[in-house]
């Protein structure tokens, strides 16, 4: 939630006004960022004529080709401190999930990337909103890190320096390896136990999605916090409105719940078309028919191979349909 | 003239009756809004933004040249047990754990609040608390009695009394580093912050300062500023995520400087004092008198009769 918080401030124009044409000089002056910066129109606006209606704005900030940096050593307290070693592409890498670039860089104006001194001082700002470059520092590690891993201690990213401690070998900042995020293994089937009365399973294929419409992380996962993965228990608990819930598929499928009938595509406490157990080998009829879908899925993991041995007494020896998911075990 | 008995009395019921009046009339007077000097500075902390370090705790002690801490920073087992100030810690921080156990604990520092009109300046019989123009409360150990009635009517229990030391015992507090603020410095404990979790300023920019934070972040702070109508107002001020009921702020206090409950009655002394002998002094002297002129006549009577 408090990554979510930080974005707060990109929600302010990032883009510093341009100023008015001079009177009676018919020129327009060359506009300026607060830290004595250039900017030319191109830097913020897409299209040659921007209105104020229509100021088809690039996205901020706006880096030129010029790519991230790898890692990012900071230094500044070096006489008493090891230089914090700031893994800066392995945070771009999620960055696109948790609101861009600006998440950090905010407040950016234009192509190039400001360095946080030039605006977060070193002395106590007059500005009592903005931090010192102490505090912005700080601010942006900890609001996120603090989150999840409850780890505050200094030591976790500065080591003291002290007279009798061995100097500490740098790392190369050229070596990214295993500074980069682990790959986020993709879930073949999500399955979302809802408080929805006619209908209480959810079933996303989420693989089938991917992979069939050619999906990318972002398109869907673009407001997420470091804590949905590294605390996941506590973003479960998050407040969502019926809306914020079924965001995730409003965009293509229809979830207005004024029609009953549109929410059966969805929620159900059976099958879901096109899905048929008869796919998988096993028709559901007699008994199977009455079970509750959790009496076989325990714990709803759908994806994982259904357990018999609640209601069958020598599970072992019941042969499973080849097509059913899950993993294959040798029967004697 | 003369004087009857029952007339004797009731001009006493009038005369202590308009007294009394008097005294309630003053007790129930409208507050008067403390106006103070405009620039007196002022604290904000943002609890969401205090990581628990306690390097304030060691700043301060470095400021104040007390002895370093017991317990080492990085030992979060002090945490355990709630603090509270003494004579050798002027702030300490404390950590509040939430019922649920998913959310994380707050952390918050304690210290003298610097209240608008502070109660232990108004308990000090000799005036050793004062209020400065520039908002801190400071104490002058040269002429403190060591009555310690400051620690008494301190709502926040803040004064702490150095009772190892037996010659010379003061009162220890927070001085809001009075010094390094006429040196135009931060006070030690917001200038170390990391997290700049303490912002230093005008108490004016700093309550506008926070009703920005709580307008902008919809849902993130309790939608309360604690100090800027407590005890009548406090230098310090704080914001929570969380309700500060549950986080050992005392919520009892009221709006009404603390100053104002006694100031009806401590304004009464000096007619105590003065007034009441002065009036009861007249009265046995007019009796006395009488009695005298009484018992002379008296004596004339008599020594006419014996004279006739």
């Amino acid at each position: 939630m408090r990554c979510k918080l930080v974005a707060f401030v990109t929600l302010l124009p990032c883009c510093w006004a341009v100023a008015e044409p001079a009177n009676g000089q018919g020129r327009v002056s060359q506009p300026q960022t607060p830290v004595g910066q250039e900017v030319r129109c191109a830097d913020c606006h897409t299209c040659p004529n921007p209105t104020r209606e229509s100021p088809c704005l690039a996205p901020c900030p706006r880096p030129t080709a010029a790519k991230g940096p790898d890692v990012v050593l900071l230094d500044q307290l070096s006489s008493q401190y090891v230089p914090v070693v700031f893994a800066h592409k392995l945070h771009a890498q999620m960055t696109e999930m948790t609101g861009g670039c600006s998440l950090c860089h905010h407040f950016n104006p234009s192509h190039r990337i400001l360095r946080c001194r030039e605006c977060h001082t070193t002395s106590n700002s007059e500005e009592l909103a903005k931090p010192g470059l102490k505090g912005a520092y700080h601010r942006q590690c900890l609001n996120c890190h603090r989150e999840w891993s409850h780890e505050t201690e200094c030591s976790v990213c500065h080591a003291k320096k002290t007279a009798d401690s061995v100097p500490v070998v740098l790392p190369d900042p050229t070596d990214i390896m295993g500074k980069l995020h682990p790959n986020i293994e993709e879930p073949i089937v999500k399955t979302y136990e809802t408080t929805y009365e006619h209908g209480k399973q959810v079933i996303f294929r989420h693989q089938e999605h991917v992979q069939r419409f050619g999906f990318k992380c972002v398109n869907c996962h673009h407001e997420e916090s470091c804590s949905r993965c590294h605390q996941p228990e506590n973003a479960t608990l998050q407040a969502k409105t019926l809306k914020e819930h079924h965001a995730p598929c409003s965009s293509c499928h229809e979830t207005n719940g004024n029609q009953p009938a549109h929410c059966v595509h969805c929620h159900s406490d059976g099958e879901i078309p096109p899905f048929s157990h008869a796919q998988v080998g096993l028709v559901l009829n007699e008994v199977h028919q009455d079970a509750a879908c959790s009496d076989c899925h325990l714990g709803s993991k759908f994806h994982e191979k259904p357990a018999c041995s609640e209601c069958h007494e020598a599970p072992e020896k019941i042969t499973y349909p080849e097509k059913l998911p899950g993993k294959k075990v040798e029967t004697p | 003239m003369k004087t009857s008995r029952r007339n004797f009395i009731r001009e006493i019921a009038a005369g202590a009756g308009t007294m009394l009046f008097s005294l309630r009339a003053n007790a129930v007077d409208p507050v008067e809004d403390f106006t103070g000097h405009p620039d007196r500075i002022g604290m904000l902390v943002d609890l969401s933004l205090c990581i628990g370090c306690r390097k304030c705790e060691e700043a301060c002690k470095q400021a104040n040249h007390l002895p370093p801490p017991t317990v080492p920073l990085e030992d979060k087992s002090v945490f355990e047990q709630p603090r509270r100030t003494d004579a050798e810690h002027y702030t300490v921080v404390n950590r509040f754990v939430s019922d649920q156990p998913d959310e994380p604990p707050v952390f918050v520092k304690k210290q003298c609040m610097h209240c608008e009109e502070p109660a232990c300046a108004s308990a000090c019989l000799v005036g050793a608390l004062t209020k400065s123009r520039e908002g801190p409360v400071l104490y002058n150990k040269d002429i403190c009695l060591g009555c310690r009635y400051c620690m008494i009517a301190c709502p926040f229990s803040i004064p702490a009394y150095e009772y190892h030391n037996a010659t010379t015992p003061q009162v220890r507090k927070c001085t809001l580093c009075y010094e390094r603020i006429k040196d135009g410095q931060m006070p030690a404990c917001a200038a170390i912050c990391p997290n700049e979790a303490i912002t230093f300023g005008k108490r004016t920019d700093l309550i506008k300062l926070a009703e920005e934070k709580i307008i902008r972040n919809p849902g993130k702070y309790q939608d309360h500023i604690y100090g800027v109508t407590e005890a009548g107002g406090t230098s310090w001020l704080y914001l929570s995520e969380v309700p500060f009921a549950t986080i050992g702020f005392p919520m009892d206090l009221g709006t009404k400087p603390f100053p104002d409950y006694t100031r009806g009655f401590l304004s009464a002394v000096p007619v105590v004092f003065v007034v009441w002998p002065a009036l009861l002094g007249g009265f046995y002297l007019f009796s006395k008198n009488r009695q005298q002129r009484l018992s002379k006549a008296d004596d004339l009577d008599i020594h006419g009769k014996e004279t006739e």
